[in-house]
C-alpha cells in the first residue's frame, strides 16, 4: 500500500496544462499522443468531483471534455437521447424538459457536472431507489482507451445484448479505463406530480421499523432518505430532531396523494410522534437535499454502501467516531454520505480504517473517502477501504484498457 | 473413451465429481451436441455435473492443465448456440447446483446457485410480497445462471429492466480455476462495474457459481388488456402512440395472426381468429391510478383503429393470457415441422416499418413468418417456418433472417435484444462494431480469459465472415 502526504489531492495535482479538445476525434488524438510519450492524462468534466480518489502519482496534462457538449440525436418518441459526454446535467435536463422528459439523476452542482463525469464517478442519488441507477439508464457508450483507440459498447436501442457491456464496465471506473466521449441514455417521462413527506423518528430502532415497513408495503416511493445529525437537516427540516426520514413519491396526482395518505397512516400505526412538524415538504427541498454532499466545510466527506437493514445499526458507530457527523442515506438502497466535522482524534487509520471500514466490510459493504482531508496521511486503504473486489482482476482489466497506465495514474487502486 | 482428450483427464474428472457426475459415452453425449440453436452441432468429449463451486474450480483447473477447452451450460435453452462446444472438450453443466441459498426480504435480495430454474425463485417467494422480475418466456426451463450469462429479458422487462438490472453480485470461477466474488448483497462497490460486465458475457469470461439477485415488490394491482387490430400497421402505430405518450406499461407484447391461430388451436382462449394482430398490454402499480392508465391506453388503441380492447376480468383470466403468451413457441409446432426464432431490435418508432419489411422479405423468399414479440422494447421475434429436411428451404430461411437483421441495423437497432450472439450471430459483430471496438472487446476478454480456453469460438469473430452462415456438415434447422 503506497502512501502520500499532501495538502489536497487536486491542488497538488501536477498538471502542466489543460487541453480542451473541440471534439471526440481531437480528444482521441491527444490521448494517442500521450500514449506514445507515456504522458499522464487527467480527464476532467465539470470538475465537481475532481477531488475523488488519491493524489495523482506523476506529472501530466489535464484533458477537459467540456468542449464535447453537443446533443447528437434526440428521438423523443423513442425515449432515448444521444449526447456527448461534456454535456452538463442541467443542460441535458433542460433539453429533455422541453419534451416533458428527464434523466432522474440527483447529482450536486448539476449546472456544472457533466454526463461523462457522473458516469465515471457513478454518483447515484436519492431517486436511484425508484428510478434505477446511472448504469440502468446508460444504453450506449463511446470512449477512448489509454492507447487513444476509440471504441463503443451497446447502441441506441433500449434492449441490446450484442458484445460486452462496456456501458456497465465504465460506470464507476473513475477515468482510469477510458475517457467517455459520447453516451446514449434511456429517458423517462416527467411525472405529473411529485411530493416529499418528512417523518421524525425518535430513535434508530424506530427509524428501522419505518424503513422496513416501507419495504413491505405496496407503496412505491421514488426515494427514501434517512437523515441524521444537525447538518443533514436541510431547510425546512427541524434541525433539533436527531433523525428524519424523507419519502418522495412521483406519479399521477391521485397516486401521490394516495401514497402520502398511506404513509401518514403508517406513521400513526408505528406511533412516531410528529409533534407539530409539517408532514409534507415543499419541493425545492429536493435541491438542497441533493447539494448536501457538495457543501463545503466538512473535514472528511465519505460515501458508503451497506445492506439497507444494516444502516440503523451502523450509525451509532459513526457517531462514536464523530458525534457531530452528518449523514444522508439513500436508505432504500443502503447508500450513504457522511460529512465528518473533524478528523477523528484517534487518527484515520484507527477510527476509520480499522473500525468503520471494517464494520462496513463485515456486512459486505464499503466506505470510501471522497475528499481527502488536508494534512493527513492518505492511503489506498483509507481512501478506497480495501473493498471486496478482487484487486488482481481489476488490475488485469486496467492493463488491457490502459497498458501504459496514463489515465489518472495513481488515483484509484492501481499503482 | 473420448478420442481428443489426454487419457488422464476423465479419471481425474471422475475423482472430482464421481461416476454419477460424468458422461463420456457417445450415446449419452448426443443430447449435448447443441442447445435451442440446432443449425450447428458438435459433441463435447465429456460432460460433467459439478454440485458445488469447489468442484467447478477443480474441474476448470483440470481442463486448464490439460489444455482442453471447456464450456458452461445451464438448461440449454439458448437460441444462439451459446452452449455449442466449439472444438469439443469438456462441458460443465450446472443444473445440479440448484439451491436457493438465501432469501432476505428486508434487504430484498436472494442468493441462488446458477442451476436454479428462473420460475423456482418466484415460486419460492410466494407469500413474501416479492418476486424476481426478469421473466423470459422460457422461465419454466431456463436457469438463472444462463439468464445471467445471456442477460435475459422477458415481457415484463419493459418496465422492470432485464437481468443485469437485477443482479447485485456473482461468485465465479475464472478460467484459471480461481474463485472470486464480484459485488454481493449491496447495491454498489467502489470502482468499475465488473458485475455489470459479467452479465451478458455469454460464458466467455468466467463460470458463474452463485448469484445475488435483487427482488422486486409485487405491484398492488394489474390491468391487463387485449387490443384487437385489423391491420398490423394499426397495431404497431398503437405501440408507438402508447410509448410516445409517456406511458410505461409493465408489458406490451404483440402477436400477429399466424400466432393467434396457432395459440387458439392449442389453448382455445377465445382469440379472434380474423384479427391481423393483437396487443397484450399490462399496466401495474397502485390501484388508485390503474383505471385512468387503462382508460388512456384503450383510448390510444381506439384512435389507432383498434376493433376492440378486451379487459382481463380477473386474476385467473390474466394468468391464462400470460400462459398463452409464454407458451406461444410451443404452439408453433402446429404450424410447421421446423422454425427459427429470430431476435432483433429497432427503435420503437420503427416498428411499423420493420414489420412491413418482414412481410415483404418473407414473401420474396417464400418463407412464412409469424411474429410474437416484446413490442414495447422494440424487440422483434420473427419466427420463420420451414421444413428442415429441405436444404434449399434452410438456405432461404438463413437468407431471409439475414435481411431482417440487416434491416434492424439500418434502422439503428441491434441484431440481438436478448438471445445473444453465441455462434449464430458472430458474423454480424463486424457489422455492429468497428474493428477497434472488437479489438477492445477481445482485450477485455483476455483480461479474464487470456487463453480463450473457456467458451472458445463465441461472441467475438476471429476470421472474416458476415451475417448468418451455415458451417459444418451437420446442418439442421431450429426446432
Ligand atoms: C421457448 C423459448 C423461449 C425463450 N424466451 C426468451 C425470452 O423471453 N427472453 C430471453 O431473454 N430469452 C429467451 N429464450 C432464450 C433462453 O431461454 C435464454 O437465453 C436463457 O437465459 C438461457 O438459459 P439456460 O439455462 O437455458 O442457458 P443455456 O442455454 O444452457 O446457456 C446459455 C449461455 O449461457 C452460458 N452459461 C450457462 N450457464 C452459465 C454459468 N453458470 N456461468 C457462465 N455461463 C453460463 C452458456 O455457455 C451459454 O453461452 C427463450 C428460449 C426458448 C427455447
Amino acid at each position: 500500500m503506497g502512501s502520500t502526504r499532501l495538502e489536497s489531492s487536486f491542488d497538488q495535482r501536477p498538471i502542466s496544462a489543460t487541453l480542451r479538445p473541440a471534439d471526440a476525434r481531437e480528444l482521441a488524438g491527444v490521448v494517442a499522443g500521450a500514449f506514445g510519450e507515456a504522458t499522464a492524462v487527467y480527464p476532467m468534466g465539470g470538475e465537481t468531483s475532481i477531488d475523488f480518489g488519491l493524489p495523482a502519482s506523476r506529472p501530466g496534462v489535464g484533458l477537459s471534455t467540456t468542449g464535447l457538449d453537443r446533443v447528437i440525436d434526440y428521438p423523443a418518441r423513442d425515449m432515448t437521447i444521444t449526447v456527448e459526454s461534456g454535456v452538463r446535467l442541467a443542460d441535458l435536463n433542460a433539453v429533455l424538459g422541453a419534451e416533458r422528459q428527464e434523466v432522474p439523476w440527483d447529482v450536486p452542482a448539476a449546472a456544472l457536472a457533466t454526463v461523462g463525469g457522473i458516469i465515471a464517478t457513478n454518483f447515484n442519488g436519492a431517486r436511484r431507489y425508484g428510478c434505477g441507477a446511472i448504469r440502468d439508464h446508460l444504453i450506449g457508450v463511446t470512449a477512448v482507451d489509454g492507447r487513444g483507440v476509440t471504441f463503443h459498447g451497446g447502441g441506441r436501442v433500449v434492449k441490446n445484448v450484442a458484445g460486452y457491456d462496456f456501458c456497465k464496465l465504465l460506470c464507476g471506473s473513475l477515468g482510469t479505463l477510458a475517457i467517455i466521449t459520447q453516451v446514449t441514455l434511456k429517458v423517462r417521462p416527467l411525472p405529473e406530480k411529485r411530493g416529499w413527506a418528512a417523518v421524525y423518528p425518535d430513535s434508530l430502532p424506530q427509524a428501522e421499523e419505518l424503513l422496513a415497513a416501507l419495504e413491505h408495503d405496496p407503496i412505491t416511493p421514488t426515494a427514501i432518505e434517512l437523515l441524521g445529525g444537525r447538518e443533514a437537516m436541510v431547510a425546512p427540516l427541524d434541525p433539533d430532531r436527531p433523525l428524519a426520514i424523507l419519502v418522495m413519491f412521483e406519479g399521477m396526482d391521485c397516486e401521490v396523494d394516495w401514497s402520502l395518505g398511506r404513509l401518514r397512516e403508517m406513521v400513526g400505526r408505528l406511533r412516531i410522534r410528529q409533534l407539530d412538524a409539517p408532514f409534507t415538504v415543499p419541493h425545492d427541498f429536493h435541491e438542497r437535499l441533493v447539494e448536501f454532499p457538495a457543501r463545503g466545510g466538512a473535514a472528511i466527506v465519505a460515501r458508503g454502501c451497506l445492506p439497507p437493514g444494516q444502516l440503523a445499526g451502523f450509525l451509532p458507530k459513526v457517531w462514536q467516531v464523530d458525534p457531530d457527523c452528518a449523514l444522508q442515506a439513500h436508505a432504500g438502497n443502503g447508500l450513504f454520505m457522511l460529512r465528518m466535522a473533524r478528523i477523528p482524534s484517534t487518527g484515520l487509520s484507527r477510527s476509520f480504517v480499522a473500525f468503520l471500514q471494517a464494520e462496513a466490510r463485515a456486512h459486505h459493504g464499503s466506505l470510501v473517502i471522497l475528499s481527502n482531508p488536508a494534512g493527513v496521511e492518505v492511503t489506498r486503504q483509507s481512501t478506497f477501504g480495501g473493498g471486496n473486489a478482487p484487486y488482481h482482476v481489476l488490475e488485469s482489466v486496467k492493463r488491457q484498457f490502459d497498458p501504459a497506465n496514463i489515465l489518472n495514474p495513481g488515483r484509484f487502486l492501481y499503482p | 473413451m473420448p478420442q481428443n482428450l489426454p487419457t488422464t483427464l476423465v479419471p481425474e474428472l471422475l475423482r472430482i465429481v464421481g461416476v454419477e457426475g460424468v458422461l463420456a459415452a457417445r450415446a449419452d453425449l448426443m443430447v449435448y451436441e447443441c442447445d435451442g440453436f440446432v443449425i450447428e452441432k458438435n459433441s463435447p468429449d465429456v460432460v460433467v455435473f459439478p454440485t458445488c463451486t469447489e468442484q467447478v474450480a477443480r474441474v476448470v483447473r483440470c481442463c486448464r492443465d490439460a489444455g482442453v477447452p471447456f464450456v458452461p451450460r445451464g438448461a440449454g435453452t439458448s437460441l444462439a448456440g451459446g452452449c455449442l462446444p466449439v472444438g469439443g472438450g469438456v462441458m460443465i453443466v450446472l443444473t445440479r447446483m440448484k439451491q436457493i441459498l438465501e432469501i432476505n426480504t428486508r434487504d430484498r435480495y436472494a442468493v441462488v446457485q446458477p442451476g436454479v430454474v428462473n420460475i423456482w425463485l418466484t415460486q419460492a417467494l410466494r407469500g413474501t410480497g416479492l418476486h424476481y422480475a426478469p421473466d423470459p418466456s422460457s422461465q419454466g426451463a431456463c436457469t438463472i445462471g444462463g439468464n445471467v450469462a445471456t442477460n435475459s429479458g422477458g415481457p415484463h422487462t419493459l418496465k422492470y429492466g432485464v437481468t443485469v438490472n437485477h443482479v447485485l453480485g456473482v461468485e465465479c470461477v475464472l478460467p484459471d480455476g480461481e474463485i472470486v466474488c464480484l459485488g454481493g448483497p449491496v447495491d454498489e462497490s467502489p470502482g468499475c462495474d465488473l458485475v455489470g460486465a459479467m452479465v451478458g458475457s455469454e460464458g466467455t469470461l468466467a463460470i458463474v457459481t452463485k448469484i445475488w439477485v435483487r427482488l422486486t415488490k409485487n405491484p398492488q394491482g394489474y390491468r391487463t388488456m387485449l387490443g384487437v387490430f385489423d391491420s398490423v400497421d394499426d397495431a404497431t402505430n398503437a405501440i408507438s402512440a402508447i410509448i410516445g405518450h409517456g406511458i410505461v406499461p409493465a408489458a406490451l407484447e404483440m402477436l400477429d395472426q399466424g400466432i393467434i391461430v396457432a395459440l387458439e388451436a392449442a389453448f382455445q382462449f377465445g382469440f379472434p381468429l380474423d384479427a391481423s394482430a393483437v396487443l397484450l398490454i399490462e399496466v401495474d402499480g397502485l390501484e388508485v391510478g390503474l383505471d385512468a392508465q387503462q382508460q388512456q391506453i384503450v383510448e390510444l388503441c381506439r384512435q389507432q383503429g383498434a376493433r376492440e380492447v378486451r379487459l382481463a376480468r380477473d386474476a385467473a383470466e390474466r394468468a391464462r393470457l400470460w400462459k398463452c403468451r409464454k407458451q406461444a413457441f410451443g404452439a408453433i409446432g402446429r404450424l410447421s415441422p421446423s422454425y427459427c426464432t429470430q431476435d432483433g431490435v429497432v427503435p420503437r418508432t420503427q416498428l411499423p416499418h420493420i414489420l412491413r419489411r418482414i412481410t415483404e422479405i418473407g414473401n420474396r423468399h417464400r418463407i412464412r413468418i409469424v411474429n410474437v414479440f416484446h413490442a414495447g422494447d422494440g424487440n422483434i421475434h420473427p419466427i420463420l417456418l420451414f421444413d428442415e429436411r429441405d436444404p434449399e428451404q434452410v438456405q432461404r430461411v438463413l437468407q431471409a433472417s439475414n435481411e431482417i437483421l440487416e434491416d434492424c441495423l439500418a434502422c439503428g437497432g441491434s441484431v440481438t435484444g436478448e438471445h445473444g450472439i453465441g455462434v449464430e450471430k458472430i458474423g454480424f459483430m463486424r457489422r455492429m462494431f468497428t474493428a477497434d471496438s472488437l479489438d477492445v472487446m477481445a482485450r477485455f476478454r483476455s483480461a479474464l480469459n487470456p487463453d480463450n480456453q473457456l467458451s472458445p469460438g463465441k461472441m467475438l469473430p476471429t476470421a472474416a465472415g458476415c451475417g448468418l452462415e451455415m458451417k459444418g456438415s451437420h446442418r439442421k434447422a431450429a426446432v
